[in-house]
């Protein structure tokens, strides 16, 4: 009930309801009292005309007493009469029939009985006949004979007057016939009821027996009375019967107070009408006026709603008049206003406020979009290089001024459709719709074109280099957000390798899937596990045509992903640190193997790859060398691989570390050469004795020249420098026939075998055309 | 000597003026009728001195033998009523019934355990008789005309006579008084036990108490 039109609902129809209530209750009270009132007056005429109808029965039974008492016959047969004679007993029986009386009695003018009509009334009759004298009188007599009341009248029997000599007396029966006749004439219903101290006693009645025992219980002081009979209600009316008798009588008159109140019930039921059709006039005038009130309220409040749902095209209820209306003026100066500062927010939200592009939301949005309606596309994320000492050295506002610099000449560099956005920092994003690749990389070469000229800020001449990350739709990533954090993945990874500022993403550099986030915690556990497996490559010696030595390599068997490729976990392990452990896992495994053979007579190397982490790692050299004593292996049938770059990240220390484990006796080589930016020029000082070819030469070796070429040049300048050479990816005859020509030392490659578990190398070797190298035979060789 | 009876009576009611000429004529009547007896004169007045008229007297204690037959006494139904309404007669008298009226009457008597039970048509002339063979009152009344009333009373006396309106009464003593014989008086209307006085030629009666009603006044106003 907290609205406005409900509670003008209520309120009007509550006060009309109430007041109408009580109008009627009024009016029914009134006319209830009135019918009472009615009935009380007609119960008291009513018993007025019954008491005269008595006292008129009485005269007129008086007067026709008096007429048979002049009867001839019956003075002859009174005169004569004899105590109990028939005669007289036969002639008073035949004035009673004639005279409609119940009984007659006859005494001599000495009160004594003469005769009487009934043998029955005998008693009463004697008991009458004392009465008799001076009895004639005018007065109402009632007399009790038996159960029944009588009216009696007497009259001397003279003959001729005054000559009295006998007394006629006549009962007439006060019974139910008499009321019965005197409520048909009357509508009343009347009682004469015998009354003492004790109980009551109903002698005669117009009423029903229900209602009789009704009466006999009653109190029947005189006056006024309801008796309940049922669902109806019966109003008394009590007064003494006045008469000379022998007993106590009441007369009860009464009339139901229902039959009564009919007519009154028309009058309640118009009211009733009238009432309820006020009351539905009433709801509709309410209803209208309540809603007169919330109408345009609600309507004030949907418009309100609407404002705050920042629909600012909305309108106010217009036609309202007073106070709504004048709140509808106010809301739309208020809309107004709210709608300038939505459209600044809106700016704010969907633009960078330095250089005034989008920024990263409106960047979603909009690829959203093109996503939605299919677009081919590609987000190019863009940084500067080296931003940061721009900030650093020039300061915060230089290095404003060089972002919105930037901005504006990216902007220059796009076609009309696409959208750049400035991510935060010194990123850039630009949306472009792409077919290709190739129209990926055309985008981004002319954004970098853009960035070609330096740029003059207070007379200083900036060089900005840029890096780009490229993330195609649908090759790279099917959603916004993965789009454009693939793009800025490719475009840091573009940070990082040399020379190559444009970078397509590309799933293996990106080191933040989740599935390698989920791996990086397991690392540890899967060694302990015993997940990790050593794998072998046989390395075959030319020059004797033996199996020589294997390349250790790791696998991880995970028990949910299965077979994890090394290149998915080495780098995570490299970048977690995990890799010491792996490193010496594998150390540790490698070690027992060639000790093992060893123990077989077999002379085999174990080639084992160590990252740059351990490469850095002081305590490296001692683990290898506690290693190498534990297991009592002889130090030259151990050889670390190291990558260039691993090598190069910390040159002095990984020459420090490499001139140590040189030291111990132990053969080192240079992994993956002519792939990183090496040199020979940077191999000259490190304390290597071996050169291991990268795949990616010998692959093709027997079709293509130039890496025929490279090879036959590279095993030259090696051999030149006292360093062994180790062909990688061998796969064909015709290359291991080429290789061998070209005076190689060592190949390795799925021609010879593939990487298989270290467990099953041994059984292999039964099978191999080329025999294991065997120690006994070593110093054959030696 | 039925006349007596009968003028007064009729004197009362045509001659009311003639008090004085009443007296003198009743005077020389009985004067002229028997010389050398005495006559004694009753008077009775009621309680407030007026006359009481038709006040029946006799004198008891007289053996005057009764010479012959007692004349027949007449009772006459004139104007729907008894004429005379009160009536003296000596013992074993004979009632002679007329009917003066054009009506028929039927007259009837319970008293004393004599029943009388006569039908008198219109202009009845004397033919019908009832003779009354014993003392006391006897009240006639008519079975068609209740207001009809008439008492008479039957003595064992022949001396008696009937007060007229000035209420004496006349008795003339036929010898010498005995002198047990006592004057008695009876009127219906009479309220008290009236003592018999001791014979003498004027008795003076001063009735003591009221009269009661006078049972004729129920007379219908019809003649």
């Amino acid at each position: 009930m907290q609205r406005l039109g409900p509670r003008i609902f209520v309120f009007v129809l509550g006060l009309l309801l109430a007041t109408l209530g009580v109008t009627f209750f009024l009016v029914d009270r009134t006319t209830y009292n009135q019918a009472l009132d009615q009935i009380h007056s007609e119960l008291q005429a009513a018993h007025g005309i019954f008491v005269h109808q008595l006292e008129s029965r009485h005269s007129a039974q008086r007067q026709l007493t008096a007429v048979v008492a002049n009867d001839f016959g019956l003075k002859d047969e009174i005169a004569r009469a004899v105590a109990g004679s028939d005669s007289l007993r036969v002639t008073l029986d035949n004035f009673r029939t004639r005279s409609g009386a119940r009984w007659a009695i006859a005494t001599d003018n000495d009160g004594h009985l003469l005769a009487t009509t009934d043998d029955a009334y005998n008693e009463g009759a004697a008991q009458l006949a004392s009465y008799t004298q001076g009895n004639d009188r005018n007065d109402l007599m009632v007399y009790r004979i038996g159960e029944s009341l009588y009216q009696v009248s007497f009259t001397p029997v003279y003959a001729p007057r005054p000559q009295v000599i006998g007394w006629l007396a006549l009962g007439f029966a006060l019974d139910d016939a008499l009321l019965d006749e005197f409520e048909a004439e009357t509508n009343t219903s009347v009682s004469l009821v015998e009354t003492s101290m004790m109980s009551h006693r109903v002698v005669a009645s117009s009423t029903s027996k229900v209602m009789r025992d009704q009466i006999a219980l009653h109190d029947l002081t005189a006056g006024f009375g309801i008796v309940e009979l049922g669902a109806d209600q019966e109003v008394l009316f009590t007064a003494k019967l006045e008469f000379d008798g022998t007993v106590d009588a009441a007369i009860v008159m009464q009339r139901s107070l229902s039959s009564s109140m009919t007519s009154f019930s028309t009058l309640r039921m118009q009211l009733l009408g009238i009432i309820s059709m006020t009351l539905v006039l009433a709801a509709f005038v309410a209803w209208w006026l309540a809603r007169g009130v919330s109408r345009p309220l609600e309507l004030m409040a949907s418009y309100v709603r609407r404002l705050g749902d920042g629909d600012f095209n909305a309108s106010p209820p217009s036609g309202e008049k007073g106070e709504v209306g004048t709140l509808a003026l106010a809301f739309t100066e208020m809309q107004a206003g709210l709608s300038d500062r939505d459209e600044k927010l809106r700016h704010l939200a969907f633009h960078d406020p330095l250089t005034g592009l989008a920024n990263r939301n409106l960047l979603i949005q909009t690829l959203d979009q093109w996503l939605e309606r299919g677009t081919r596309c590609a987000v190019i994320a863009l940084d500067l290089d080296h931003f940061s000492d721009i900030n650093n050295t020039l300061g915060h506002d230089v290095g404003d001024q060089v972002l919105a610099i930037v901005g504006k000449r990216l902007l220059g560099g796009l076609r009309e459709g696409d959208l750049l956005a400035r991510l935060g920092g010194s990123q850039f994003a630009a949306l472009i719709e792409a077919e290709s690749t190739g129209d990926a990389l055309a985008a981004s070469n002319r954004l970098s074109d853009r960035l070609a000229d330096p740029i003059h800020i207070d007379q200083i001449a900036l060089e900005v280099i840029a890096t780009m990350g490229i993330a195609m739709n649908p090759e790279h990533g099917d959603t916004s957000h993965t789009l454009v954090q693939h793009a800025e993945i490719a475009s840091h990874n573009a940070t990082v390798a040399e020379r190559e500022s444009v970078q397509f993403y590309d799933v293996h550099r990106d080191h933040h899937t989740r599935q390698r986030l989920a791996l990086m915690s397991e690392i540890r556990g899967a060694i302990t596990r015993d997940e990790m497996q050593m794998f072998v490559q046989p390395k075959l010696d030319l020059s004797v045509n033996k199996i020589v030595a294997v390349e250790c390599l790791v696998r991880w068997l995970h028990p949910v992903h299965g077979f994890v490729p090394p290149a998915e976990f080495i780098n995570l392990a490299e970048q977690t640190g995990h890799i010491r452990q792996l490193t010496a896992w594998m150390l540790k495994t490698g070690i027992r193997w060639a000790t093992r053979w060893l123990d077989l007579g077999l002379h085999i190397r174990c080639a084992i790859n160590i990252s740059t982490v351990d490469l850095l790692d002081s305590k490296f050299p001692a683990l290898v060398r506690m290693l190498l004593e534990e297991h009592h292996l002889p130090p030259e049938l151990l050889q670390l691989e190291v990558t260039e770059s691993a090598a190069m990240t910390d040159p002095s220390r990984s020459l420090k570390h490499l001139a140590e484990l040189k030291a111990l006796g132990i053969g080192l080589s240079i992994d993956d050469y002519g792939t990183g930016h090496s040199s020979m020029a940077q191999l000259k000082d490190m304390p290597v004795g071996e050169l291991k070819i990268d795949q990616a030469f010998t692959r093709r070796l027997a079709t293509s020249e130039k890496d025929q070429i490279i090879v036959l040049n590279t095993i030259g300048l090696a051999h030149s420098m006292q360093l062994r050479v180790v062909a990688e990816g061998v796969e064909d005859e015709a290359a291991l026939l080429l290789l061998r020509q070209f005076h190689c030392d060592e190949v390795q490659g799925y021609h010879l075998a593939r990487p298989m578990p270290v467990g099953r190398f041994e059984e292999w070797a039964t099978t191999s055309p080329y025999p294991l190298f065997r120690s006994d035979k070593q110093s054959d060789a030696a | 000597m039925w006349y007596r009876f009968i003028l007064p009576k009729t004197w009362c009611r045509r001659r009311v003026t003639g008090v004085r000429l009443g007296w003198l004529l009743a005077g020389l009547l009985l004067a002229g009728t028997r010389a050398g007896a005495a006559e004694i004169s009753i008077t009775v007045h009621d309680v407030s001195g007026k006359p009481l008229e038709s006040a029946v007297v006799w004198v008891s204690g007289d053996h005057s033998p009764i010479s012959g037959q007692l004349p027949p006494v007449s009772l006459d139904q004139r104007n729907l009523n008894f004429d005379p309404g009160i009536l003296g007669v000596s013992t074993g008298t004979e009632i002679r019934f007329f009917n003066s009226d054009t009506v028929n009457h039927h007259v009837y008597s319970f008293s004393a355990g004599e029943l009388l039970d006569v039908k008198l048509d219109a202009g009845e002339h004397g033919s019908i008789t009832h003779r009354f063979d014993h003392p006391g009152v006897y009240i006639l009344g008519c079975n068609i005309h209740d207001w009809m009333l008439a008492y008479i009373q039957v003595v064992d006396a022949t001396l008696l006579g009937q007060t007229n309106a000035d209420g004496v009464a006349a008795i003339t003593m036929p010898g010498a008084v005995q002198p047990d014989a006592r004057i008695h008086v009876w009127h219906p209307r009479l309220n008290e036990e009236i003592s018999p006085r001791p014979v003498n030629s004027v008795v003076q009666i001063k009735l003591a108490k009221k009269l009661k009603p006078d049972p004729w006044l129920r007379q219908p106003g019809y003649n």
